[in-house]
């Protein structure tokens, strides 16, 4: 980081390279498009690199500041987005052929996706941090600026919900327990 | 806040173990380090870097460094001396830095030292020569030649003395002669009032009675409602006594109710009843008498007569029972107006249903 602040850009790259995955799935999960993903993780980093000579170690060091940098820009898109997004999120086409089971399979994941977008964000980003990305608690309450009981409650809560919008969108328990 | 236990709840696990990862995209990382390092890094310079407080998702407050407030408190101190220094119009530096730089140097004024006494001057009194002599130089002689005075009292000295100079200078000056005369100069020209006006006027001020003086007074100064009274009242009395004195018949004045309604009934009157306004109005031609205000030796009368309560010179609408009957229906106006708006209100109300209030859900973190 001392490199990047001095203005090196082949560590920049270096830097860009370690992260860029985990900011580009967390806000692919929050935001459910790919191309928006893109924008934040760009401007995550166009962040650091500008912001670079004023950046000083704190917390959780680098890794948490872009992750809560990455997540600020998703909310930022999210809030935005609700007020113009239709009713019912557009389906991302599949055009691989499948067999039944993974058809499916397949199914479940479109609707989880989906119903992890209806969940509240702070909800929906605690689940993305601690079980897909598998931080810590610790590491995903710094991450979040929260302590680690107050995380732990809010993934309760996000569980709970999740399971409720499963059971809605018609993914039954015994569905998933039939699948695995 | 207590963390609640996270159940197991393997059919909810394996539900969101089907949503499959997101795959980057291959040229990502280089397009990003592309477009970032392409943008200026934001570096600040300048000596006096504003500096961020620690508190995160607060107020941006910067703290600026001391070095501004020095700057400012120096500048504020230096325009304070100034201020005090050049407050007699003039301006000139050697004054102003004069004191400032004596307070830094450990010798005492050049004048005090050298101090020469020319012996062929001739000798003043001592009295004289103390008199005129610095406060320095005279502590200075005292204490010689191991003498030193301290910074401040040196300063203080110096401080003095110049004032001395300012006072002295300031008395010296020619005083500008005023180019408008004063007011209270130009009244007799305003007024155009010549010796031979002022003196007729005094004579005749000389030739007036006491008692026509006060009533003079009076007339010019009257401002009170009760002096403003009695002078109407005294100057209608006199007209009417120049009229009988001439043998007119006085006609009836237009009376006032305070003088219509009697303030002592057992006072003998008149049997017939005292004209109202309104009778005299009609009857102009028929004058009745001065009633007399002395009532000793006077013979008993005969009973007062009945007099109306109503005071005549009001109209019929303004009696007292006519007055409260028009409050009564006014307040009564008031009050069904009032009851109707309520009952509008309240049509309202129940009419139309109002939408109901959105229900904010409390902020979960």
């Amino acid at each position: 980081m001392a490199r990047v602040r001095d203005g090196d850009a082949v560590a920049f790259g270096t830097v860009v390279e370690r992260h860029t995955p985990l900011i580009y799935r967390v806000a692919c999960r929050l935001l459910g498009d790919g191309h928006e993903a893109e924008d934040v993780v760009q401007e995550t980093f166009t962040r650091l690199w500008k912001n670079a000579p004023q950046w000083h170690p704190s917390g959780g060091g680098l890794g948490a500041w872009l992750r809560r940098v990455g997540m600020n820009l998703c909310f930022d898109r999210l809030r935005k987005s609700k007020r113009i997004a239709p009713e019912e999120p557009p389906e991302t086409p599949d055009d691989e052929p499948a067999a039944d089971e993974t058809m499916v399979s397949d199914e479940i994941g479109k609707t989880v996706d989906k119903c992890l977008r209806e969940l509240p964000e702070r909800q929906a980003a605690a689940l993305v941090l601690s079980y897909y990305e598998g931080l810590s608690n610790s590491e995903s309450a710094q991450t979040m600026e929260m302590n680690v009981k107050a995380l732990e409650s809010l993934l309760v809560r996000a569980r709970r919900k999740m399971r409720e919008l499963l059971e809605r969108e018609g993914v039954l328990a015994a569905d998933v327990e039939h699948l695995t | 806040m207590t963390a609640e236990q996270q159940p197991i709840d393997r059919a909810l696990d394996a539900a969101l173990a089907k949503s499959r990862n997101p795959a980057v995209p291959a040229d990502l990382v280089s397009r990003v380090t592309a477009e970032a390092t392409a943008q200026p890094q934001r570096r600040i310079g300048g000596m006096f870097q504003a500096r961020r407080t620690r508190r995160p998702a607060r107020k941006r407050r910067a703290r600026r460094p001391i070095v501004f407030g020095t700057i400012g408190g120096g500048l504020l101190a230096a325009s304070a001396v100034a201020a005090a220094l050049v407050s007699d119009g003039t301006f000139e530096l050697a004054r102003i830095t004069k004191p400032v730089v004596e307070l830094f140097v450990p010798e005492a004024p050049r004048e005090t030292v050298r101090a020469p006494v020319a012996p062929a001057a001739p000798q003043r009194p001592a009295t004289d020569i103390e008199r005129d002599t610095p406060m320095a130089e005279r502590v200075g002689a005292a204490q010689r030649p191991g003498w030193r005075l301290r910074q401040v009292r040196r300063a203080m000295i110096v401080r003095q003395r110049l004032e001395r100079l300012r006072q002295a200078r300031a008395e010296e000056a020619p005083v500008p002669e005023r180019l408008v005369p004063r007011r209270a100069a130009r009244i007799p020209e305003i007024r155009m009032a010549t010796p031979e006006q002022r003196a007729r006027v005094r004579a005749r001020i000389e030739s007036l009675t006491p008692e026509q003086r006060q009533r003079l007074r009076e007339r010019r100064a009257a401002t009170l409602p009760a002096v403003r009274d009695r002078v109407a009242e005294r100057r209608r009395d006199h007209v009417s006594d120049r009229l009988r004195d001439r043998g007119v018949d006085v006609p009836v004045p237009v009376q006032r109710p305070s003088t219509v309604v009697p303030d002592a009934l057992d006072r003998p009157v008149a049997t017939r009843p005292l004209p109202t306004a309104s009778t005299a109005s009609e009857s102009p031609a028929e004058p009745t008498t001065r009633r007399s205000m002395i009532i000793e030796n006077a013979p008993p009368g005969p009973e007062p007569a009945p007099v109306d309560q109503v005071r005549p010179n009001l109209p019929a609408a303004d009696t007292p029972a006519a007055t409260s009957a028009r409050r009564a229906a006014l307040q009564q106006r008031i009050r069904a107006a009032r009851a109707a708006e309520r009952a509008r209100a309240a049509q309202r109300r129940n009419g139309v249903q109002r939408p109901a209030r959105p229900r904010v859900p409390p902020r979960r973190r």
